[in-house]
C-alpha cells in the first residue's frame, strides 16, 4: 500500500487561517457512491457541518485519497475540487437566520492540509448536523455540488507527488 | 416462552378460528418450510419467533422472546455469543415494520404468481402481508433470505442495493458518516415500492454521508434528488431549472410518495417540453 508523503505531516507548522479565493479544496468520495468516471456524484456525497477537505496550498489532490487517521489509501476513489471563491457563502431562512459557510484550516498531526467547511448561524458556529434546518442543509449541498468539479475520477490511476505544493495553484504532474 | 409483544390476545385468534400465521426464526440454518396456512418448521431454533396472525378483518402479531435473551437461554449461550446472533432491537423493528406496512397496496411483484394462495384473505390483509414481507426483506438479520420470496420472484437490483446499505458501518465514507438507520431504510423501501408501482426507475440509489438514503431521478439537465434522512424526515430537491434548487419536505406516507413522484415526473418532463437550452447538467 502507498504511504502518505512525509510532506503531509504538520511538523510543528502553525495553523494558516488565510485561504486565497482561488485556492482549491479537495474531498474524496467513496467509489461505492461514485463509480462511473463519466458521471458526477450527487448531494449524498457531501456533508455538513464541518465537512473535511484538503487544501491545495499544502496538499495535492491525490493526497486526499489518504485517510491518515485510519492509515488507509483509497486508490480507486474519486476526488472533487472546489475553489474557495465559489463556495456558496450564505443562505437565509425566513429572512431572520443567516447561515454562512466558510473554510477553516484544521491541521492534523499527519495531515497538515486538512481543513473543514464550517457553518455559522448568525455568527455562531454550528457543530451538530441536527441544528441546521434540513432544507437549508440540502440546498447548500446541491449548490456546492454545482460548483465542484471532478479532479480525480474514480478508478483513475495517478502518481503520488512527494513534495508539497509551491502555492495554492494547481500544479501539473 | 413469554410473549413480549401482543397486539391481539391469543384467545381472540382462537375464537375467530383464523389462526393462520407466518412464523419464522432468525438464524435458521435450514430452508424454511414456509406456508401461509400452516406453521413454519422451526429446526435449529435458537433465536426468536414472530407470529403474524390474520383474522377476518384484522391482523395481529406476537413476538416471542429470543430464548437466549432469557438468562442462561435454551442453549446456555453466554452474553457475548448472544449479542453476536441477535438483532439489536427486534421488538422495535417488528413494531416499526407492522406499523409502516398498513397503507401499502397489493403488489404482484411481491406476491407473484402465487396470489391464489392468498385468495381466502381479505384484500386489506393481503396488502399488509405483502408490505410486511417486503419490509422485512431489508433486514438481513431478521429473516432468512428465502422467506422473503415465497413466490420465488427475483429481487430487483434496487431492492438488493437498498438491502446492502444495512451492512454499512459508522464511517463508511472514511470520514464519519452514519450508516442509514432502520427507519430510513424502511421508509426508503416503501418509497421504492411506490416507484415500482408507477413504473419508474431511479437513476441512482446511494447511502447519504449525512446519514440516510438518497434517490436520484435524472433527465439530462434536470434531476430530482429525494433524501430519506436518519432523522425520519424526507426532502426532495428539484435541481437544474434555477440556480438555487427548490427543496420541499415530503410527507412520509404513500400519498406523499405518490405526489412527489408525480411532481418529479412533471419536472423532468417539463424540461423536454420547454427545451431550456441554457440549463447545465446537474449532479
Amino acid at each position: 500500500m502507498s504511504k502518505p508523503p512525509v510532506a503531509m505531516r504538520t511538523n510543528n507548522r502553525p495553523l494558516d487561517p488565510y485561504f486565497h479565493p482561488d485556492e482549491y479544496l479537495f474531498r474524496r468520495v467513496p467509489v461505492s457512491i461514485w463509480d462511473d468516471p463519466a458521471d458526477r456524484p450527487g448531494p449524498e456525497a457531501v456533508e455538513l457541518p464541518d465537512m473535511s477537505v484538503g487544501r491545495s496550498k499544502y496538499g495535492h489532490a491525490e493526497w486526499t485519497r489518504f485517510d491518515v487517521v485510519n492509515s488507509y489509501h483509497f486508490d480507486t476513489w474519486g476526488v472533487l475540487a472546489v475553489q474557495v471563491k465559489y463556495i456558496p457563502p450564505q443562505f437565509w431562512q425566513h429572512a431572520v437566520f443567516k447561515y454562512t459557510f466558510t473554510p477553516s484550516h484544521d491541521p492534523l498531526e499527519k495531515d497538515y492540509p486538512h481543513s473543514e467547511v464550517r457553518v455559522y448561524s448568525n455568527d455562531i458556529q454550528i457543530k451538530l448536523s441536527e441544528t441546521l434546518p434540513e432544507d437549508i442543509h440540502l440546498k447548500w449541498r446541491v449548490a456546492l455540488l454545482n460548483v465542484m468539479e471532478p479532479i480525480i475520477k474514480p478508478t483513475q490511476v495517478i502518481a503520488i507527488r512527494e513534495n508539497a505544493p509551491l502555492s495554492h495553484k494547481l500544479e501539473p504532474h | 416462552m413469554n410473549t413480549l409483544l401482543r397486539h391481539l390476545p391469543t384467545e381472540y385468534t382462537q375464537k375467530t378460528g383464523h389462526c393462520q400465521f407466518v412464523g419464522f426464526d432468525i438464524g435458521m440454518a435450514t430452508e424454511p418450510n414456509y406456508t401461509l396456512d400452516g406453521s413454519l418448521t422451526a429446526e435449529n431454533t435458537h433465536v426468536n419467533r414472530f407470529h403474524f396472525y390474520r383474522a377476518a378483518d384484522d391482523f395481529a402479531t406476537e413476538l416471542h422472546p429470543i430464548p437466549t435473551m432469557v438468562k442462561g437461554g435454551y442453549y446456555g449461550l453466554r452474553e457475548s455469543a448472544r449479542q453476536a446472533v441477535e438483532p439489536e432491537d427486534p421488538i422495535e423493528l417488528v413494531q416499526c415494520v407492522v406499523k409502516s406496512s398498513v397503507l401499502l397496496p397489493i403488489t404482484d411483484r411481491v406476491l407473484g404468481k402465487n396470489t391464489v394462495v392468498y385468495e381466502a384473505m381479505t384484500v386489506k390483509n393481503t396488502a399488509r402481508l405483502a408490505a410486511f414481507l417486503k419490509s422485512i426483506s431489508l433486514h438481513k438479520w431478521y429473516v432468512p433470505e428465502t422467506l422473503v420470496s415465497p413466490a420465488k420472484n427475483p429481487v430487483d437490483k434496487w431492492t438488493a442495493r437498498l438491502k446492502d446499505f444495512s451492512s454499512l458501518e459508522l464511517g463508511w465514507d472514511s470520514y464519519r458518516a452514519d450508516p442509514p438507520s432502520k427507519v430510513a431504510l424502511l421508509a426508503a423501501g416503501e418509497f421504492l415500492a411506490v416507484i415500482h408501482e408507477k413504473g419508474l426507475e431511479p437513476s441512482k440509489l446511494n447511502p447519504a454521508v449525512v446519514g440516510g438514503v438518497g434517490f436520484t431521478f435524472r433527465n439530462t439537465t434536470r434531476s430530482v434528488y429525494i433524501e430519506f434522512r436518519n432523522t425520519g424526515n424526507v426532502h426532495a430537491a428539484f435541481i437544474g431549472a434555477n440556480p438555487e434548487p427548490d427543496v420541499v419536505k415530503v410527507p412520509i406516507d404513500r400519498k406523499g410518495y405518490v405526489t412527489i413522484l408525480t411532481e418529479a415526473e412533471k419536472y423532468l418532463h417539463e424540461q423536454t417540453a420547454s427545451g431550456h437550452a441554457d440549463e447545465q447538467p446537474t449532479p
